[in-house]
């Protein structure tokens, strides 16, 4: 059946409906009645016609046998009256017209008569009836039955308007509010208010299917929120790319992530393209090309530039979900996830990576990898090549105890021993040998690391021989710190009762001089013979002893004032010095040094003078430096005169040189040199190699301090027994 | 005594230092001579008679030589002194050198009475 255009009203139909079954009821209803309602008519005409004939024939008998033919007439006339009678006619016994009435009406029934005169007919008389009655009462019954049936419809339509509302518009209404409401997406109305029975079903199957619908819509909505919160947890674009038209859709996060607002720009290919890194487009157009043809995972990471400007990492996974019956890819799906900080990290790491190989090919501190199972070294670094003498291709591939680095192998089994019980090794001093056997002095840090996979033992060997040599120089410090503080302190204390002594002792010469006049007066008085005195004196060396009391006490003197050179200051006396100048003058006062020429000919020394011709500036004070460098020339040449075997060819160096930020001294001999215990105290107070009364034990010490305290210098030593020994001195430079 | 003599003060906390001065000195004859053990005690002498010559140690108790010195001169209660110290590194003071007392009259002890008494004649006849 073909669904109508103009859809018709259910209610109109039905009232036409029953509109039609009204009047064909009621039609059939009048129909009958009118039947009933001719045949008796026509009874009740037959009964009037056949009477009125009679009367017609018995009133006609008299006027007609007397001839009286207008009574006849009238009498005719008088019947014609009747609206019914449609024919009267009234023939004289040969049948001669009297009388005629016809209103040329279709009679609906005749009849005739005979007007008798004691038995003699006379006359004839026909007389028609129309169907007047008929039609009256047809046309009575059609006007009762059209008044019925426009009753009917009248009511009809009454009663549609009143009853189909609340029977069906309403229902229908509530049930229409209920389609709406899930039209308008609202999937849990309240069942609408229809009481029938009729309606119920049609209820109940709308409320299922809005719950149905609902559920529906809840597990999707779910779904969907799964899945954004899934792509909001991730922070990943969503992208759905309708391959033939090339557009696609963007979500939010995809703008944002590159600093656009949502919908900044358009959602196309082209876009996406647009914004691709030029040295990534080409790749990134390639993975989607591929899975574009043949399916093939879409993963790529390549940059896109944000809106101001700056390269953003983006990870894009995708797959084709539609294809078109050719088997063409219409239809694409995928993410883009940040990994900006992945990249960044990665970056820093590759970073640090880096840094840490650098570190450990140029860290100063030798470094080796060693595995913690096997023992065998992996990895060495340039410093542990330098410091132990192996090269890498000598070191890797052996064990630590092959090579022979620890002089104690007990002290290496320790420390793999620490390491594999999960400990560590920190700052322990060792002996470590060299590949020459040369022992070293070495601080050792360990620490198991993993390196793929595997534990290996990171090891850092510290040379502190240096740091060992500092420490001693600072303990040194120290302790002629705390003689000079000493000294200071007691100078004083001291000096007053030498200058008792030595004055005492001088008072003791002056009262026994004889020449002296107050000395004569007083021995006179007592008869005593001041010659003799003297003579006594003499001979007793009396006058000896009290020489020696005076010069002990000037001696003692000496030795605490050079004990407070320590804690001199002598920044006033301090300006532009020309080192070489004051080197030339040490060299010459050491060569005319009076003392030493009773002990060495320091002519016979060869001395090279090697002065570099940029030195630097030095603020100093001359003296002090001048007598540094003769306590130095006087050292060497007095070690040269004492070396046992003789030097053959006594040689001192003294040079100049510039070094970063300083000048540098250098005083070499190739004297008899000092063994280790000797180089260690050399620069302390009052140690002395030399013997008794020939030198103080403060030269060097007092070197020393003029060089670190005085100057802001440093200063040290170098020796090897047997090949002489050389003093370095720093002295900081003046700007350039 | 001859009160024509140059008057010599020696100042020294030190009793032992003080007697050798002066025992000293005395055997010459050619000064009246004092000893006080402070600088306090100097002035109270000088007061009572200025001096041509005081011998003086610088680390006194209580008013120390320096202040003895600045004190004597600025009265002129003496005309010239002499620094007998027991201290290694004296500096001279601008005080000081305004009173006319250079490197020459600085003894550090022990020192030599010889050389002291050689000064004091210098200064007692004139000299610088």
């Amino acid at each position: 059946m073909k669904p109508s255009l103009t859809p018709r009203s259910l209610a109109g139909r039905l009232s036409l409906s029953v509109a039609m079954t009204s009047v064909v009821l009621i039609l059939l209803v009048l129909g009958t009645g009118l039947l009933v309602i001719m045949q008796r008519i026509d009874a009740q005409m037959e009964e009037q016609a056949r009477r009125s004939a009679a009367f017609l024939s018995e009133s006609l008998a008299v006027p007609l046998w007397s001839l009286d033919f207008d009574a006849a007439r009238a009498v005719g006339q008088a019947l014609a009256q009747d609206k019914v009678v449609g024919l009267v006619e009234i023939l004289g016994a040969r049948g001669e017209p009297i009388y005629r009435h016809a209103k040329g009406e279709k009679l609906l029934l005749e009849r005739f008569g005979q007007v008798i005169h004691d038995g003699q007919v006379i006359g004839t008389v026909r007389l028609g009836l129309n169907d007047t009655p008929r039609r009256e009462a047809l046309w009575a019954m059609a006007g009762a039955g059209a008044g019925l049936v426009a009753l009917t419809i009248t009511l009809q339509f009454l009663l549609q308007a009143v009853l189909f509302r609340p029977l069906l518009r309403k229902p229908f209404a509530a049930l229409d509010g209920l389609v709406g409401a899930y039209a308008a997406g609202d999937f849990s109305p309240s069942p609408p208010p229809i009481r029938y029975a009729e309606f119920a079903p049609l209820v109940s199957l709308l409320l299922d299917m809005g719950r149905t619908i609902r559920e529906q819509m809840e597990s999707l909505r779910k779904s969907e929120e799964r899945f954004s919160l899934a792509l909001d947890a991730a922070n990943d674009g969503l992208w759905d790319l309708d391959i033939p038209s090339g557009t696609a859709f963007y979500s939010p996060r995809y703008y944002t992530m590159l600093g656009y607002g949502p919908g900044e720009f358009p959602a196309t290919l082209d876009s996406w393209r647009g914004m691709l890194h030029p040295d990534d487009r080409e790749r990134a157009e390639a993975a989607l090309a591929a899975c574009l043809e043949d399916g093939a995972p879409y993963e790529v990471e390549f940059r896109q530039c944000e809106k101001n400007g700056n390269w953003h990492w983006i990870l894009s996974r995708g797959r084709v979900v539609e294809r078109d019956a050719e088997g063409r890819a219409s239809r694409m799906v995928g993410t883009h996830a940040d990994i900006s900080e992945r990249k960044q990290a990665e970056e820093l790491l590759r970073q640090s990576e880096e840094k840490f190989a650098r570190l450990f090919r140029l860290s100063p501190d030798a470094i080796i990898v060693v595995h913690l199972a096997t023992e065998q070294v992996l990895d060495v670094n340039d410093a542990f090549s330098r410091m132990f003498g192996f090269k890498h291709t000598e070191a890797v591939g052996r064990t630590t105890g092959e090579l022979g680095l620890y002089q104690n192998a007990a002290v290496r089994d320790a420390i793999f021993g620490t390491l594999r019980d999960g400990g560590q090794v920190e700052n322990l001093e060792i002996e470590a040998r060299r590949k020459d056997g040369a022992p070293l002095g070495c601080s050792l840090s360990c620490q198991v690391l993993l390196l793929d996979g595997q534990p290996h033992i990171l090891t850092v060997f510290r040379d502190i021989t240096e740091t060992k040599k500092m420490q001693e120089m600072m303990i040194q410090t120290e302790k002629m710190l705390s003689v000079g503080g000493i000294a200071a302190g007691i100078a004083h204390e001291i000096n007053n009762p030498l200058g008792i002594v030595l004055q005492a002792a001088q008072n003791l010469v002056q009262r026994t001089r004889p020449d002296f006049v107050k000395n004569q007066e007083a021995a006179q008085a007592i008869g005593l013979d001041l010659e003799l005195v003297t003579n006594y004196m003499r001979m007793r060396k009396l006058d000896v002893f009290l020489e020696d009391i005076q010069s002990a006490a000037l001696r003692a003197s000496a030795i605490i004032r050079h004990m407070l050179d320590f804690s001199r200051r002598s920044e006033s006396k301090r300006r532009i010095c020309d080192l070489a100048a004051i080197a030339d003058k040490a060299l010459a006062l050491a060569q005319n040094d009076y003392d030493l020429k009773k002990s060495y000919d320091f002519k016979r020394i060869r001395v090279d003078r090697e002065y570099a011709a940029d030195i630097p500036a030095v603020h100093c004070t001359e003296t002090e430096i001048e007598q540094v460098l003769l306590n130095l020339l006087r050292n060497a040449a007095q070690a040269m005169a004492e070396a046992r075997p003789p030097v053959e060819e006594p040689r001192i160096a003294i040079r100049l040189s510039r070094r970063p930020g300083s000048l540098r001294i250098e005083v070499e001999d190739n004297g008899p040199g000092m063994p280790p215990e000797v180089q260690r105290r050399a620069f302390e107070p009052f140690f002395t190699t030399k013997a008794p009364g020939v030198g103080t034990g403060l030269g060097l010490s007092v070197s020393y301090f003029i060089v670190t305290k005085g100057h802001g210098g440093a200063m040290r030593l170098e020796s090897k027994p047997g090949s002489g020994s050389c003093f370095i001195i720093d002295l900081p430079a003046e700007e350039a | 005594m001859n009160d024509q003599l140059p008057r010599v003060l020696i100042v020294d906390d030190e009793e032992r230092i003080r007697r050798l001065l002066l025992e000293y000195f005395e055997d010459y004859g050619e000064f009246r001579l004092v000893a006080t053990e402070s600088g306090e005690a100097a002035l109270q002498a000088l007061a009572e008679e200025p001096a041509d010559l005081c011998v003086v140690d610088m680390r006194l108790p209580g008013m120390n030589g320096e202040a003895f010195i600045l004190a004597a001169g600025e009265r002129r209660l003496c005309r010239r002194f002499l620094v007998h110290t027991g201290s290694v590194d004296l500096s001279l003071s601008e005080g000081l050198r305004r009173l006319g007392i250079t490197e020459k009259d600085v003894f550090f002890k022990p020192s030599d009475v010889e050389r002291i008494l050689g000064r004091v004649r210098e200064i007692m006849d004139g000299g610088e």
